[in-house]
């Protein structure tokens, strides 16, 4: 297949289309008549076959008919021989002509009354006499048609070989019984083929070989009792098909014999190995070779005159490509070639026509342009007019001369640029050129190489840009002029930045540490609260127990000088009151320790725990009860008892105690009295959601310029009288950053101020 | 330039043509038994289970697309052809070879199985001495201890008979006698007697009437046959002209079809061991014995179901087996296989245990008796 890709003379091409069209028709024509002829083969030799078939058969038939004629005489003379005589009879008929293996005699009851293998086998055939045989198929098929049968093949229970049977039933109900020899109906049939060289089988009713002509088969090697098949092949209903057996196709023909029961079947090879079918495919490949040969010493004497006719018009279009001559082509015989001959006239018109047009453009464009040859030294070509003008040289001094001694002040470099040109296709680049006027000018320079007429070619375009190059120099130094400015700028603005930046970061520290020196200064005023507190219960002890001492010295020199009932009595009376005091007070001092370090411990630690609001709000207020005892003013806690919340006790303490300070220090100054409500309730499920939290007073309120700036450090009203402004910022930084909620704030101008806390009843986990 | 155009269609046909020339080559199984001779009528039957698995199978597509080939080769009972027979098989490159039916010609097979690595499948010896070994042949057939023991327990325990007379066959002695001392062993320990062990060669042309004579001599309470078909019914004729009302039994090898046409009324009441239930209503069964009596115009007999099972058994390992694995790999592999009326599971040395049935022939038909 690959040797075709190539180029070819059209005389080959002819050749070989002549040789394929054939060969190509002939094959499917031959084909065709193939199939014809097959079907036409197959059905003549299938005829033939049955014919044959049936021939046999019958001729089986006649051929067994003598031996069953030669039973059934003997039957008719039996019944009237004595037992003695019979039994030689009987020997002598199996004796005769080794045709008949055994021969037995069965009454209708089916016991054997006489049987014979021949006069060698007396002992043997005498034991028979006696046997019950009702149940043998050839018995009970004889007695129930009253006819001749011939078994198909079976186990004699006689010689315990396997043989063929006929029984013959008689006049009196009992049934004669021969065996034939296998080796007779092999003869049978070898006899009744005669000169037919078919093999031929014959099969009994259930399909099992009882002789092979062909020799390949020893009886019961075989089972082609496919009777589907044989019942088709009968009937013809596969006519035409093949019959496969033993890796080969054959037709095989049955015809069954009426009489026996059986089938001969008669095949003869089918496909390649018919010699009819193969002599036919012969003939066809002989068509196939002669055609080849043919067609292969015809064409190239046919293809001559044609490639003549063509080779004329190729030897004058070679000549017009040379540019030799002009006018007439030659005309021929042949129509296409002629019309193909003007078609060339016409073209090769238009191309000189062409090639004019395409030269006034190049003279008449602006733009100076030259064309160079492919040289390492590139000389001029052709140049139009623009280029001449331009650099002021006349067309003869140009033409063949090297392009970079003409023109260029740096040669080496022109002539590195026009070698990339042709090596790369295309390259662009400025030059010095040095025009006839001894004025030098600098060129944009832009070649590119292409093929012409076969040889490489550049065409050079040049512009001149030394006024335009100036200008850009100048334009390129004002611009890095400016961007060096722009940097400094931007220097000096980021240096300012990075020292605001700081100052920034100082005054956060600084406001942090504000905000710590506060909340220490509330623990120590908390630290004082508590010993204030603890003061007087255990004041009062101390006194109770120094009475008690005092009385006991006494009634120690009481019992000295003679102690006096009723002095005994109130000495007791004395001890148990002083004891009685002195427990009420310490138990109180006890409960206050406890209470105290746990809002302590909270306030410390930050500690997250559980607890129930009230209790904790009550805590608080007992740690201000010795500042607020000083003051007129009155807390009210109104939380409802039950509300519990995980969050951190010490921080909300912090935060109630700056409120409670907040509105002490500034809602109720300068005021006589002054309430303050603390207020909560829960929104969403016990345990979940949030809790709000309010804190009103009913004090002066809170001036609105100042509303919107109260959480704001260092904010606050009392600016140089003890007011740090940060009690409020810790408020709203705890509230927001450690307790998860939000606090909020309203104010009536002398009706008091209102703080509401929203605060989550499970304190989100702190961060970090 | 370009192929013209016809010439590519027409080179392409022409390779597609002679490609689809070259079928696949079929898989080959080899059946060698008695189609001749005295055990024809097992033969037959067993090449007609061959036949009918194979042809089933092949109307099914084959093996993975081969069409499976069945060469046949006839023993005629005699082990020198058995063994002759394995050797022309094995040229002919079979895959695996179905037979033969007796234990003597099954034994002959052996060696030349061994020696050229070609795997039998046996459907029907039984004899202890094929038994327990690792070599070419795998059997779906019980061996003749379980049989025999089997009919000692009948005789003693179900019919009460003491004093057994038992003849057997001397070609296939292999089978026969190594039965006869399995069973007189069994009837030792079932508290029973055989009074006389009476070979019987029918290629010496011995007597039926002389040995139905020796057999009633021994004054025994049964007479048991371990002989051909053939020769079973020529005694149980013998014995019955005899006037002997004796119980007749005979061993499972003579349990054929063609039994009933030879024996006539003389084998009535005659009871054997059948390797499979004839009775068996399922629908596996009832589905193979219409195919079978179809296609051969006979009822299976215990050869016919023994080989269509071997023949089931060969075809499925064959079509499971991977790559290099050998075809007894195969089979003792991809076990245990579903038979006609049982699953057969193989041992390591390629042994079965089968199920079996007691039949009485009654009226001209086997009757199953529980």
């Amino acid at each position: 297949m690959r040797a075709w890709r190539h180029e070819r003379t059209l005389s080959s091409w002819l050749i070989f289309l002549l040789v394929a069209t054939s060969l190509v028709t002939l094959s499917i024509v031959g084909s065709a008549i193939l199939a014809v002829r097959v079907a036409q083969i197959a059905r003549d030799t299938r005829e033939s076959l049955g014919r044959e078939a049936s021939e046999m058969a019958e001729r089986v038939e006649v051929l067994l008919g003598g031996i069953e004629a030669r039973v059934e005489v003997f039957g008719e003379l039996a019944p009237d021989l004595p037992a003695t005589r019979l039994t030689t009879r009987m020997d002598e008929l199996v004796d005769t002509g080794q045709i008949i293996d055994a021969l037995y005699l069965v009454d209708e009851s089916g016991i054997t009354r006489a049987a014979s293998e021949g006069p060698l086998r007396h002992r043997r055939s005498e034991e028979l006499v006696g046997a019950d045989l009702s149940s043998n198929p050839l018995f009970r098929d004889a007695r129930s048609r009253g006819l001749a049968v011939w078994s198909d093949k079976y186990l004699s229970v006689i010689s315990g070989k396997v043989a063929i049977g006929v029984g013959v039933p008689m006049a009196d109900g009992s049934v004669l019984i021969a065996e034939i020899d296998q080796d007779y109906l092999l003869l049978t049939m070898r006899l009744a083929r005669g000169g037919s060289g078919t093999p031929m089988w014959l099969l009994d009713s259930r399909g099992e070989m009882l002789a092979d002509t062909g020799g390949e088969h020893v009886s019961g090697s075989a089972s082609l009792g496919d009777m589907a098949a044989v019942r088709e092949a009968l009937q013809g209903a596969v006519a035409g098909k093949a019959f496969a057996y033993r890796g080969r196709d054959y037709y095989l023909e049955f015809a069954q014999s009426g009489q026996l029961g059986w089938y001969v079947a008669v095949k003869a090879p089918a496909g390649l190995d018919n010699p009819q079918i193969r002599s036919a495919v012969v003939e066809l490949l002989a068509m196939f070779a002669g055609v080849i040969v043919i067609g292969a010493l015809l064409a190239p004497l046919w293809s001559r005159g044609l490639t003549q006719a063509l080779g004329s018009l190729t030897a004058r279009a070679r000549q017009l490509g040379d540019g030799r001559v002009q006018g007439e082509w030659p005309r021929g015989r042949v129509q296409e070639f002629n019309e193909l001959a003007a078609d060339l006239e016409r073209m090769a018109a238009v191309l000189s026509e062409r090639e004019r047009k395409f030269l006034a453009i190049f003279n008449a464009s602006p733009v100076a342009m030259l064309v160079l040859d492919g040289n390492a030294d590139p000389a001029v070509l052709e140049l139009n007019d623009a280029w001449a003008r331009q650099f002021g040289f006349e067309r003869s001094e140009v033409v063949g001369r090297s392009f970079a001694e003409i023109t260029l002040i740096d040669g080496q470099s022109a002539r590195g640029l026009l070698a990339e040109a042709l090596a790369e296709g295309a390259q662009q680049g400025e030059v010095m050129v040095s025009a006839r006027t001894g004025r030098v000018l600098l060129c944009a320079l832009s070649a590119r190489a292409m093929q012409l007429d076969g040889r490489a070619v550049l065409i050079v375009v040049m512009e001149d840009v030394t006024e335009r190059r100036g200008m850009e120099h100048a334009l390129l130094e004002l611009n890095t002029q400016l961007e060096s400015r722009v940097a400094q700028r931007t220097d000096a603005l980021a240096q300012a930045n990075d020292s605001l930046s700081q100052a920034l970061t100082d005054l956060r520290m600084a406001q942090d540490d504000l905000v710590r020196t506060e909340k220490l200064a509330s623990l120590g005023e908390l630290v004082a609260g508590v010993a204030h507190e603890l003061n007087t219960p255990l004041g009062n002890g101390l006194m109770a127990v120094t009475t008690l001492s005092d009385q006991l010295r006494q009634f120690r020199l009481e019992v000295a000088a003679g102690l006096k009932r009723s002095a005994l009595d109130t000495f007791v009376a004395n001890v148990d009151m002083a004891a009685t005091i002195a427990a009420r007070n310490l138990n109180r001092a006890a409960e206050l320790v406890t209470s105290f370090k746990q809002v302590a411990v909270d306030q410390a630690s930050s500690q997250r725990r559980g607890f129930d609001l009230r209790d904790m709000v009550d805590e608080v207020l007992m740690t201000m009860l010795p500042m607020l005892k000083r003051t007129p003013y009155v807390v009210h806690n109104e939380v409802p008892a039950g509300l519990r919340m995980d969050s951190y006790p010490g921080p909300l303490g912090q935060v109630l105690t700056n409120l409670v300070n907040n509105a002490v220090l500034h809602g109720f100054d300068g005021r006589d009295r002054g309430e303050i409500w603390i207020i909560a309730s829960a929104d969403g499920a016990p345990g979940t959601g949030s809790i709000t939290l309010t804190l009103r007073d009913d004090g002066s309120g809170i001036a609105p310029d100042m509303l919107g700036r109260i959480f704001d450090p260092f904010v606050t009203s009392r600016k140089g009288r003890g007011g740090t402004g940060l009690g409020l910022h810790i408020v709203h930084n705890t509230v927001t950053q450690l307790l998860g909620g939000s606090v909020t704030v309203d104010s009536w101008a002398g009706a008091g101020t209102a703080f509401y806390l929203n605060l989550p009843v499970k304190a989100p986990e702190p961060q970090g | 330039m370009r192929v013209l155009p016809p010439a590519r269609p027409l080179f392409l046909s022409l390779v597609l043509l002679l490609a689809g020339c070259a079928p696949d080559e079929p898989v080959r199984v080899g059946f060698v038994g008695g189609l001749t001779g005295r055990g024809a009528d097992l033969g037959e039957s067993a090449r007609n289970g061959v036949l009918l698995a194979v042809e089933q199978k092949n109307a099914g597509g084959g093996i993975k697309g081969r069409r499976i080939e069945v060469l046949v080769r006839d023993d005629a009972g005699q082990p020198d052809r058995a063994a002759q027979a394995v050797r022309e098989l094995a040229a002919a490159g079979v895959d695996a070879i179905i037979g033969s039916q007796t234990s003597a010609t099954t034994a002959a097979m052996v060696p030349e199985l061994d020696a050229s690595h070609v795997l039998g499948i046996s459907p029907t010896a039984s004899s202890m001495s094929l038994f327990g070994k690792d070599d070419y042949l795998v059997r779906i057939n019980r061996n003749t201890r379980d049989n025999a023991r089997d009919y000692a327990e009948y005789i003693r325990v179900k019919r009460g008979l003491r004093r057994v007379a038992l003849v057997y066959d001397v070609p296939n002695k292999l089978f026969s006698l190594s039965w006869a001392e399995e069973f007189k062993k069994a009837m030792d320990v079932a508290g029973g007697e055989v009074v006389l062990t009476l070979p019987f060669d029918p290629n010496n042309d011995d007597s039926h009437a002389v040995a139905a004579g020796e057999l009633l001599a021994a004054r025994p309470d049964c007479v048991l046959m371990v002989t051909t078909t053939v020769d079973t019914a020529r005694l149980a004729q013998q014995l019955r002209q005899r006037g002997s009302e004796l119980p007749l039994l005979t061993s499972e090898w003579a349990s054929t079809e063609q039994l009933i046409e030879m024996g006539g009324r003389a084998v009535d009441g005659m009871a054997m061991v059948q390797a499979h239930n004839r009775d068996d209503p399922s629908p596996a069964f009832r589905n193979f014995a219409t195919a079978f009596e179809t296609r051969f115009k006979r009822e299976p007999g215990y050869a016919a179901v023994a080989s269509y099972d071997a023949t089931s058994v060969a075809l499925v390992a064959l079509e499971r087996r991977q790559g290099k694995q050998s075809l007894k790999e195969a089979v003792l592999t991809y076990g245990p296989y579903q038979g006609l009326q049982q699953q057969i599971a193989f041992d390591s040395n390629g042994d079965t245990r089968r199920k079996v049935y007691f039949s009485v022939i009654r009226d001209g038909r086997f009757v199953l008796i529980d």
